[in-house]
């Protein structure tokens, strides 16, 4: 198991996080640009001099109050970047082998069989696709079989059919190497697709970290709420009994039309404005209280502007979300 | 300044030409030609000329009496302060390429010799160098001079040539990514490794093309040579004395003599780092 507990004080952007990731499992770091991600990963790699305790299994990488710092060089890591972090000099053969000391031939070849790079090995860097450049870059992480792997945003400048297949790529290696991963991104569906446990990040600290599941469906605070997504309103808002300041969670994703009172709560809205979106709509909405809610509209459910319409908040019975 | 970043950032003439066959206007297709050339021209001709005015017997002449023992001597002395130029310099730049703000104020530090007249650092050497300067009595005590000799000469070329290969190491290991080291670290480089396997071959033909350049300016130092060594006479310093003591008769071949072993390695480096397969 990987534990971290980590601080870097920084004049700009501070960082602040406490999580562990077992072997086999996957933390998904999550959060807008500029929230720490990337900063966090180089504390783990060691590339960040930070505050705090790193251990994998028995070893400790990193402790302050012992002045135990083991450097990046001998942690045993795997390390993936957004792009471009492939040696511009050396050929896909020895990009892969990189990492390997002595005798490399078998296991690139190896790697090379296993990431279908067969054809590419004595291309150089700059003459590879983006898909074909993560995947040299994967492999050149994983030669010397590193027990955990960082990716940093690894497939953010690939387009979706790349990306798909990468993280399929990815999924199954992950069962095969028993590997702690740890993964960088911003795009939440990617997020939702990779993680076993799913952490956000918010201007440096790690707001909430858990079971994938968990953190999606009932996010601890209001800030990792809208991150992922939800709109944070009012019991006033709902114009609902009870504590007017409560706070409620309702996803863009989770309000129906019509009534369907055994489903959640039911609200009047007015349309003030549709916008397509995929196959179905976007459709703004307006309370009665006034406060705008926005909310996801199937294509079987046409609405014009100046609707007004009985919607049900899936899951909401006037009560207070998780947390 | 400008000369450096020219060598060693390779791309920037060739986006120039790219650019002006896409703005295909007569002005640029007729007049830029037309201005280079006569630019060039003017470059040239004075050299040419001259040339053209020498007899190969004379030109042998007064190589073979005047010129073989300054070349020797301006060659010995560069090569030694080459060698101490690479050596100390090339962790000084990398250094200060990588170090934080502490060493930027060494860089700025630097350009003090690079744009400081080179007869003033001659003059400040020859006060640190001579007989009764701060140095001059520990050379004297171990029985060397520090200065008109070949250890003066040394000095003072690496005086006048070493910002410039320092300036050209710092240029072109910043052009190298530090996430690229720094993944080789990750990989299980420490850093001396990963800049010797990463950073040095990336970084090596800005590398060269600096040292191109400081041979240049070792092998042609004149001002702050003269002052701190006029003897024994370099190259340049024999040009010179041939210059005051017989005119330009003598003092033309030497030039010429200066030329062919001063130019032909930055002009073959130049041209080298122009070829498709240089561009990396």
């Amino acid at each position: 198991m990987l534990t971290c507990s980590l601080a870097v004080k920084r004049p700009k952007l501070g960082i602040e996080a406490a999580f562990s990731v077992n072997a086999g499992e996957t933390l998904c770091l999550f959060g807008p640009s500029g929230s720490g991600k990337t900063s966090l990963l180089s504390a783990i790699s060691g590339l960040l001099r930070a505050r705090g305790r790193v251990t994998w299994r028995d070893v400790v990488w990193l402790d302050s109050e012992n002045n135990t710092f083991v450097p990046p060089w001998r942690r045993r890591l795997g390390l993936v970047g957004q792009s471009n972090l492939l040696f511009p000099h050396l050929t896909v053969r020895d990009n892969l082998g990189f990492g390997l000391e002595g005798e490399s031939k078998g296991v690139v070849h190896r790697l090379a069989e296993r990431l279908e790079l067969g054809a590419y090995l004595d291309r150089y860097p700059r003459e590879l696709s983006g898909g074909l450049a993560q995947r040299v870059q994967l492999g050149r992480a994983l030669a010397p079989e590193p027990p955990v792997l960082l990716l940093d945003e690894p497939f953010s400048a690939l387009d979706s059919v790349n990306r798909r297949s990468l993280q399929d790529l990815m999924l199954t290696l992950r069962q095969d190497l028993d590997l702690a991963m740890i993964f960088v991104t911003h795009d939440l569906a990617e997020a939702q697709r990779m993680a076993t446990t799913l952490g956000v990040m918010h201007s440096g600290r790690l707001c909430d970290v858990g079971p994938m599941e968990r953190v999606t469906m009932a996010p601890s605070n209001p800030t990792v709420a809208k991150l992922l997504g939800y709109q944070v309103l009012r019991h006033s808002d709902l114009v609902v009994n009870g504590d007017p300041n409560r706070m409620m969670l309702v996803h863009p994703d989770r309000v129906r039309m019509g009534r369907h009172p055994q489903q959640g709560l039911l609200v009047r809205a007015k349309v003030t404005g549709v916008e397509p979106y995929f196959t179905g709509a976007r459709a703004h909405l307006m309370l009665e209280s006034g406060r705008d809610l926005e909310a996801r509209v199937s294509p079987w459910e046409p609405l014009s502007v100046g609707d007004t319409l009985t919607l049900t908040l899936i899951g909401l019975e006037g009560k207070e979300p998780h947390g | 300044m400008d000369s450096v970043h020219f060598l060693v950032n390779g791309e920037e003439i060739g986006l120039i030409s790219r650019q002006r066959t896409s703005v295909a206007t007569t002005h640029f297709t007729v007049l830029l030609p037309l201005a280079a050339s006569v630019l060039v021209g003017l470059l040239l001709l004075p050299t040419v000329a001259l040339l053209a005015h020498q007899p190969w017997t004379h030109l042998i002449g007064v190589w073979r009496q005047l010129g073989m023992g300054p070349l020797g001597i301006s060659l010995m002395t560069t090569l030694i302060a080459m060698v101490i130029m690479t050596l100390a310099g090339t962790p000084l730049g990398w250094w200060i390429a990588r170090g934080g703000r502490g060493w930027r104020v060494l860089e700025y530090s630097l350009l003090f010799p690079l744009l400081m007249p080179p007869l003033v650092v001659g003059l400040v050497l020859a006060y640190l160098l001579g007989p009764y300067g701060l140095f001059g009595p520990w050379f004297h005590a171990l029985g060397i001079s520090g200065t008109n000799s070949e250890l003066a000469v040394v000095v003072a070329e690496i005086y006048e040539a070493m910002p410039y290969y320092i300036l050209a190491v710092i240029a072109s290991v910043r052009q190298v990514p530090r996430a690229l080291e720094q993944v080789a670290w990750v990989l299980g480089c420490p850093p001396w490794k990963a800049a010797w396997r990463v950073l040095l071959p990336l970084a090596w033909p800005g590398l060269v093309a600096g040292l191109a350049m400081a041979f240049a300016r070792a092998v042609g130092a004149f001002g702050a040579v003269i002052v701190v060594a006029y003897f024994p006479h370099t190259l340049p310093v024999a040009i010179w004395v041939g210059l005051q003591e017989q005119g330009i008769r003598a003092a033309f071949p030497l030039a010429l003599l200066l030329l062919l072993v001063a130019l032909p390695a930055p002009l073959i480096l130049f041209v080298w780092r122009r070829m498709p397969h240089a561009d990396l």
